[in-house]
């Protein structure tokens, strides 16, 4: 009765410990990592592939993990100096990979260690490309983007082939994050737009006011224009008027012009004479002809 | 095989402590066999998953991308065989540029920039996206919404450097958005990160304090300048409409100056010309008529003396005396 759990006991341990042997045979790798079997910390095999793969038990061999996916990180920002000795601040943002999972076990071994290696690595190749470059092949007005592409394409070919052969890490890509002034040049930075803000809004301004005045330069012009031209047709319409006038005058008064002096004149007179008018009249005159005895029909007049 | 065994002999020992039940011992192998069925079962069913209909679920058996399954009800095998990741691909996954975005989108500042012409920018943009390949989503990228927002602010520091400060701020901002989605969709594709860009859409400019009022009064001065130029326009609009409509009245009157000289002379002449008739008929009466019909008319109102010429100098008396002008 007593020898039983005993016996129990050590089957129990026995199948356990084979259970858990067996278990460890079977590797499964993802499709997001490698595999790496090792034998006594020696690689013995690199699994590249997902899936499922047998192997010794643990003790004999033992499995390490390795990230496959694309990796993503930021160096600290940097400063600086190019070609014309302008300083830069630069925030870079690198992503990479590992593609030569047994080098960068050898080297590397963890990912704190590879991103201290690659962060030395890419702002050394930052600095040396930068400072063989005017600043202005990365900040232009004029937009080279081929000037741009060029430097950054420099620093990933440079940096690149180191990182493969050394760490075996495939740096997939170097990208400018941020690039800025360092902090002491940011007042000068700030006042020279203020100026640049100013002299804009006063052209602006400036150009209003010109633009008005031409406007209504032009309105005023337009209107001595309009009007001349009207006072001209105005003219021409009145003088129509008087020279039809004239002609119907003329050739109505044309066919009797004794009777027009004469009934013109007796018009006149009426007119001409008035209330305070004195007259001395000749006693032959037509109005007394009845009166005394003249032929001849002379009038006279004095004002 | 042991596990179950042993909980069974504690469960039994415990529910029947004073001695074996009969019923139990009778059927202890039908108990242990049922119990075993029901675990594989539970076992068996922790496969069966669903997706919804904005879903998609990728399965990888034993590490490896075996499927991709559209929404449903679907059933996988258990672990550690299978394992299942369902994500969501319809719907549009938003990140921001510059800033985190679920923090409040109203003090968002963005990324700080400097412009082609050394301004220093701050631009915050969102960008949307959807997942176009669930498997190089989950399993080629890191972490994707973060690569997301840093390769586009990558490349929306590399367009802004390009360009001038009033391009950016004016017709450069489509071409910033225009830019950012598409240059960014390349490099993600490059990558293979599964992932497509729908829309990069600018949040704001804005400026360092210390220089915001100057970038305000370029504005203000800008609208100045059309207030100005408005200006200048409604005075012409008001002058010119009146200086036709003058014009127009001077050539009216001129107008009616005409038909009315024409007009009086046409009844002057028409009048002349009847009397002329008239007269022709009976010239000397008439003329006599006239002439004496005028007179009537005239010589009452004047103040008149008659002088006999033929026989005196009296008029020069005559003015001298009572008669001044």
């Amino acid at each position: 009765m007593k020898a039983r759990p005993r016996v129990l006991a050590l089957v129990a341990a026995v199948v356990t410990v084979t259970a858990l042997a067996v278990w460890s045979c079977f590797v499964v790798v993802d499709v997001t990592e490698y595999g790496l079997v090792l034998r006594f910390g020696r690689v013995v095999r690199v699994v590249r592939e997902p899936g499922l793969y047998l192997k010794r038990p643990y003790p004999l061999e033992s499995v390490v993990r390795l990230d496959r996916r694309l990796l993503i990180f930021s160096p600290v920002t940097a400063e600086f100096l190019s070609a014309n000795k302008k300083n830069l601040v630069i925030h870079s943002l690198v992503t990479w990979r590992i593609t030569d999972p047994e080098r960068f076990l050898a080297t590397t071994a963890d990912r704190p260690t590879a991103e201290r290696r690659i962060s030395d690595l890419v702002l050394t190749k930052i600095g040396s490309v930068v400072g063989s470059h005017p600043s202005t092949a990365l900040v232009s007005v004029e937009g080279h983007p081929s000037q741009f592409d060029e430097v950054m394409g420099r620093i990933v070919a440079e940096a690149r082939g180191h990182a493969i052969a050394e760490y075996g890490i495939d740096l997939v890509d170097i990208r400018l994050r941020q690039l800025s002034l360092p902090e002491q040049n940011r007042a000068n930075v700030f006042e020279r737009m203020r100026a640049e803000r100013g002299k804009i809004a006063t052209q602006y301004r400036s150009e209003g006011e010109r633009e008005f005045k031409k406007v209504v330069a032009e309105a005023d012009r337009e209107k001595t224009l309009i009007l001349a031209e009207a006072y001209r047709e105005a003219e021409r319409t009145k003088a129509e008027g008087d020279v039809r006038a004239m002609r119907i005058y003329a050739e109505a008064f044309g066919k009797n012009p004794q009777l027009y002096k004469f009934r013109r004149t007796l018009q006149a007179y009426e007119k001409i004479l008035g209330g305070n008018t004195t007259i001395f009249l000749p006693a032959d005159a037509e109005v007394f002809r009845l009166l005394g005895d003249a032929g001849k029909s002379k009038k006279g007049k004095s004002p | 095989m042991t596990l179950p065994t042993e909980a069974h002999e504690l469960e039994a020992g415990r529910l029947t402590s004073p001695g074996p039940s009969p019923l139990f011992a009778a059927h202890r192998r039908a108990w242990i066999l049922g119990f075993a069925a029901f675990a594989v079962a539970i076992y068996l069913l922790t496969g069966i998953f669903t997706v919804a209909a904005d879903e998609q679920a990728v399965i990888r058996r034993f590490g490896r991308v075996a499927a991709r399954l559209g929404p449903g009800i679907h059933y996988r095998l258990p672990w550690p065989v299978d394992r299942v990741d369902v994500i969501k691909t319809t719907a549009v996954m938003k990140t921001g540029v510059g800033f985190e975005l679920p923090e409040g989108e109203a003090r968002v500042a963005g990324v700080e920039i400097l412009t082609g012409d050394t301004n220093i920018v701050s631009v915050a943009m969102t960008l949307q996206y959807v997942i176009g390949n669930p498997a190089a989503f989950l399993f080629d990228i890191e972490t994707p919404p973060a690569l997301v927002s840093l390769v586009a602010e990558s490349v929306l520091t590399e367009t802004v450097l390009g360009m001038p400060v009033d391009e950016v701020l004016t017709t450069g901002r489509l071409t910033i958005q225009e830019q950012v989605k598409t240059r960014t969709q390349a490099i993600l594709d490059r990558y293979d990160s599964g992932i497509q860009v729908t829309s990069a859409s600018m949040m704001g400019i804005t400026f360092d304090a210390s220089v915001a009022q100057a970038f305000q009064d370029v504005a203000s001065a800008g609208a100045d300048r059309e207030n100005k130029i408005n200006q200048g326009r409604s005075y012409a609009n008001d002058l010119l409409p009146k200086a036709r409509g003058e014009a127009r009245s001077i050539v009216l009157a001129a107008q009616s100056y005409k038909d009315q000289h024409i007009a009086e002379a046409t009844g002057n002449t028409t009048r002349f010309l009847e009397l002329m008739t008239e007269f022709n008929k009976a010239p000397d009466v008439t003329r006599t008529r006239l002439y004496l019909e005028a007179m009537e008319k005239i010589l009452p109102k004047l103040r008149k003396y008659v002088i006999d010429s033929e026989h005196g100098q009296k008029p020069i008396n005559l003015r001298l005396g009572p008669t001044t002008p």
